[in-house]
């Protein structure tokens, strides 16, 4: 699509238009204080000064090699030639959602099967179509469990990468939530809620899969500890692990996000990156009963993070394209499609999608799974 | 240098060193490699990220570093990563041994 800048009559039109004198008027709601009058920005530079400055950033630059041993919550993974072919194309190089199915079955297909391979390797039925990140997705999933418990306590294990247990803060603060931490054992940097008592108002349990020490958690046990207490557990799992360990949602995670930067991302300071949640259709089910007999349905979206692309039912073993109920229709699909925000995770999906095969057919024979 | 915890991991373990994990990596960093994220980095409101059940800090987490292995670290690399570490620390030992003659 061209882009063609306004002009300045363009502007005065416009403004006339709508009754206002300035630009700055359309910002007359938000107090003074709180708009910045000057921008610190140097003079503008001619094309061939910001390219030498664009070169000498890149100079600064000391891009990961094979010596680099970073990671904590983003890791270098070789990425495939293919992948960045195929994400590259032009029908995958925006970020926005189709709104027309019947123009974007392509797309919608790829949706698909992004949710395919997020349900087979995390051992659940439902999965959406990607949320901004791995963080953002827990703190939902943390959302959506308090919701169906019905309580108000979040028990966050020390084990969760610390900048993830602060977007879970974050969003709590907001309706007052109370997120409890629960230590690790010192001895074997696991999370051990066998010994933590859950009060009766702990709604859900949150816990990494590897923690954020690198080490491997017996989520069994902590499903039990969770389901004891009649909470939900909730995994953060790095997905590229689950060639190996079991499936989070066959151990007893009853909703499992995590973030898929590690398959086709670049770490490129942090992100962009692309979240992803699986959940069980009971989970689902429930969720959103609760949420429409609760609810006016304009919040019913906020039943189930992010869109998701159901396919319609299978027959005769046949799997038929998918109906891929736009987004943000609401109004015209309540009972198929759900979607608080704009999906803007399209290229990070795709190239998880591209490099995800890989990722399961190199593993033919996992030592740990069942 | 010793593992911080006994746990089972996957691609990425904690080290316990015998010296500030900042003054390590910016050493090893010096030398080619960077070694990984020191523990530190990870804190969030002052709080330590590894605590006992009393919430006080078990080991400085200021000597604790988090290193990540995935397939784009070759064996070469890997071999390197302690050769350089050993020099690090040898050089680190050395440095304070001096200042406290």
């Amino acid at each position: 699509m061209s882009y063609l800048v306004h002009s300045d009559d363009d502007r005065r039109c416009l403004l006339e238009a709508v009754g206002a004198e300035s630009i700055q008027d359309l910002f007359s709601s938000i107090p003074a204080v709180l708009r910045r009058a000057e921008l610190n920005l140097a003079p503008g530079m001619s094309e061939a000064e910001v390219r030498a400055h664009m070169e000498a950033l890149e100079a600064a630059n000391r891009p990961l090699r094979v010596n680099s041993f970073l990671g904590a919550g983003c890791y270098n993974h070789f990425v495939p030639a293919a992948v960045r072919a195929l994400v590259s194309r032009g029908e995958f190089a925006t970020a926005y959602t189709p709104y027309q199915p019947e123009v974007s079955q392509g797309t919608l297909q790829g949706i698909f099967e992004f949710q395919t391979c997020i349900c087979e390797l995390t051992g659940l039925e439902v999965a959406n179509a990607s949320l901004y990140d791995g963080p953002s997705a827990l703190a939902e999933a943390a959302f959506m469990a308090l919701r169906l418990t019905r309580r108000e306590t979040i028990v966050v294990s020390a084990g969760l990468h610390p900048e993830a247990a602060q977007v879970v803060e974050t969003f709590a603060a907001g309706p007052g939530f109370l997120v409890q931490r629960i230590p690790l054992d010192p001895l074997s940097g696991t999370t051990d809620l066998t010994q933590a008592t859950l009060s009766s108002d702990v709604g859900v349990v949150l816990v990494q899969q590897p923690n954020c020490l690198g080490v491997i958690e017996d989520l069994r046990p902590l499903a039990d500890a969770a389901h004891n207490a009649e909470a939900l557990l909730v995994v953060s799992v790095d997905p590229s692990t689950l060639g190996i360990l079991e499936a989070p949602g066959r151990l007893g995670a009853d909703i499992v996000v995590g973030d898929a930067q590690v398959f086709g991302n670049a770490p490129s300071f942090g992100g962009p990156s692309v979240g992803f949640w699986p959940a069980p259709p009971l989970i689902c089910d429930k969720c959103r009963v609760a949420s429409w007999a609760r609810q006016p349905m304009s919040t019913v979206a906020y039943a189930i993070p992010s869109p998701f692309r159901p396919v319609s039912s299978i027959s005769a073993g046949q799997r038929p394209p998918p109906i891929s109920a736009p987004t943000r229709h609401l109004a015209l699909w309540p009972r198929r499609s759900i979607c608080p925000y704009l999906d803007h995770t399209g290229l990070g999906r795709w190239a998880r999608s591209a490099c995800e095969e890989r990722i399961i057919s190199i593993v033919p024979s996992p030592p740990f799974r069942a | 240098m010793r593992p911080f915890v006994t746990g089972p991991f996957f691609s990425e373990f904690a080290l316990a060193l015998p010296c500030s994990a900042e003054d390590f990596a910016r050493e090893m960093r010096a030398r080619g490699v960077d070694p990984g994220v020191p523990l530190t980095r990870m804190e969030r409101g002052g709080r330590p990220v590894f605590e006992d059940t009393a919430g006080q800090p078990r080991t400085p987490d200021d000597s604790v570093i988090l290193v990540a292995v995935t397939e784009v670290n070759t064996p070469k690399a890997l071999e390197a990563y302690v050769v350089t570490a050993r020099e690090v620390l040898e050089g680190l030992r050395a440095r304070v041994a001096e200042a406290s003659i």
